[in-house]
């Protein structure tokens, strides 16, 4: 395909490689922040094909896995319902609640879809005005302009049986966290391509200059993972800490403005919880009182909830980029894509599923 | 609403997000939704300087055979 075979390109991935093998004089750590470019990293092998010392490490943009477990848990209440139509992204209905998941739900009969676009609960919605549509809203930037559509256009239409049960989340403030860390390492960010397509990247701007951090806005193609750690390198070889647009064919300056309108009608920011790492100030969106109306949380009482995590589960100190998969004793023996302890182990973007589907077990973590 | 071609799939995406959006035009498509459309002489140039990176022969023609500068 266009604009994807190109950035696959075998010889320009071997020159980029030589580039940075020129420019690093020392050792260096870099965070690719979404979970996409985590999956393309290991998918190709370009963390082993880096020079030594070079070390990629592995960061929080993984929604499904991020969303704490408190919404899974109230999500499950809701799903099992019998005058609820639960609808759902597919890599949701394996993560694993306080007691079961989605798919266990399922099989006891309750009416849980996998949707491709939030859109399609309001043709759910209108065809079965006898049930409760709610659709299970999560996910980073990227995802909100869809949700906020779906949410405005449901008031439009004056569709009634739909609300949606909400867990969103922004990057910026996440990275914030990150760099301010005791633990942290990491020193130059490559940026989430998707998510600046929405928002832009002058918030990053800010976070660049205050913390000294070079941040590339970077693609999800080998060679646009490998441009990205190049820009970053030299930066960081230069003692420079700007924010640079790798991804320029995709993402401008100012992102998404009409994306950004709508956003901005429909949801506010909020404090937000983040499965595995903890609360974040403002790094969450929910619902504007006008359209409250459509807060799943709101419209059914789902009672008191009693969560219980699995103690053998690394997968908040993954999501930080402390540690790696492998380096968890329950990697690949007590937990894998079919009996997962954690998100990370379930979602295509999460890490712990990219180095498990990749033939990553039993290596060691640091090279 | 519009068609997009995934590739030999078609299927609709809301074009509301991408007002300035042309028929023929390749757009990122997320959940159903266009957020971008791509800015093909951005991407020639990018693809064009990478590969002037990527070109193998630029340094081993001098290197290899050990030709002065």
């Amino acid at each position: 395909m266009k604009f994807v075979d190109e950035y696959r390109d075998r010889a320009v991935a071997q020159g980029l490689l030589r580039d940075i093998e020129r420019a690093v004089t020392r050792p260096w750590t870099v965070m690719e922040v979404c979970g996409g470019q985590t999956h393309a990293i290991v998918k190709h092998g370009l963390d082993r094909l880096l020079p030594q010392g070079l070390e990629l490490v592995h960061g929080p943009g993984c929604p499904v896995c991020v969303t704490p477990l408190e919404m899974i848990d109230k999500a499950h209440a809701i799903a099992a319902r019998h005058d609820v139509m639960f609808c759902s992204f597919g890599d949701m209905l394996r993560v694993p609640g306080s007691r079961h998941d989605l798919f266990a739900l399922r099989a006891r009969g309750a009416d849980i879809r996998i949707v491709y676009s939030p859109l399609d609960c309001l043709a759910l919605a209108r065809r079965h005005p006898d049930r409760q549509v709610v659709f299970f809203a999560i996910g980073f930037e990227t995802t909100v302009p869809a949700n906020a559509m779906t949410v405005w256009h449901a008031r439009e239409m004056g569709i009634q049986n739909f609300s949606v049960l909400v867990s969103h989340v922004r990057v910026p403030p996440a990275i914030t966290a990150i760099l301010q860390s005791p633990e942290n390492r990491v020193q130059g960010f490559l940026g989430p391509g998707h998510v600046c397509t929405v928002v832009g990247y002058r918030e990053y701007e800010a976070i660049a200059a205050r913390y000294c951090v070079p941040i590339v806005i970077t693609g999800f193609e080998p060679v646009d993972i490998l441009a990205g750690v190049l820009r970053i390198v030299e930066q960081l070889e230069a003692g420079r800490a700007a924010v640079d647009n790798q991804y320029s064919r995709v993402v401008r300056r100012h992102g998404n403005e009409p994306g950004q309108a709508l956003m901005d009608e429909v949801f506010e920011c909020c404090d937000q919880a983040w499965r595995g790492v903890g609360m974040i100030p403002k790094s969450g969106y929910r619902l504007r009182g006008e359209f409250r109306l459509y807060d799943a949380e709101r419209r059914f009482e789902v009672g008191e909830i009693e969560m219980r995590e699995s103690t053998d589960c690394l997968s908040g100190q993954i999501l930080k980029g402390v540690k790696k998969p492998p380096e968890c004793p329950a990697f690949g023996v007590t937990c894998t894509p079919r009996t997962p302890l954690g998100a990370t182990m379930v979602s295509s973007e999460g890490a712990c599923a990219a180095y498990y589907q990749y033939g990553r077990h039993g290596e060691p973590a640091h090279r | 609403m519009g068609k997009v071609d995934f590739g030999g799939v078609i299927r609709k995406a809301c074009l509301q997000y991408v007002p300035d959006a042309r028929v023929n035009q390749y757009a990122l498509i997320h959940v159903g939704f266009a957020l971008s459309t791509i800015e093909e002489d951005e991407a020639e140039r990018t693809l064009a300087m990478l590969r002037s990176i990527g070109d193998p022969y630029a340094e081993w023609d001098g290197a290899e055979d050990g030709a002065a500068p």
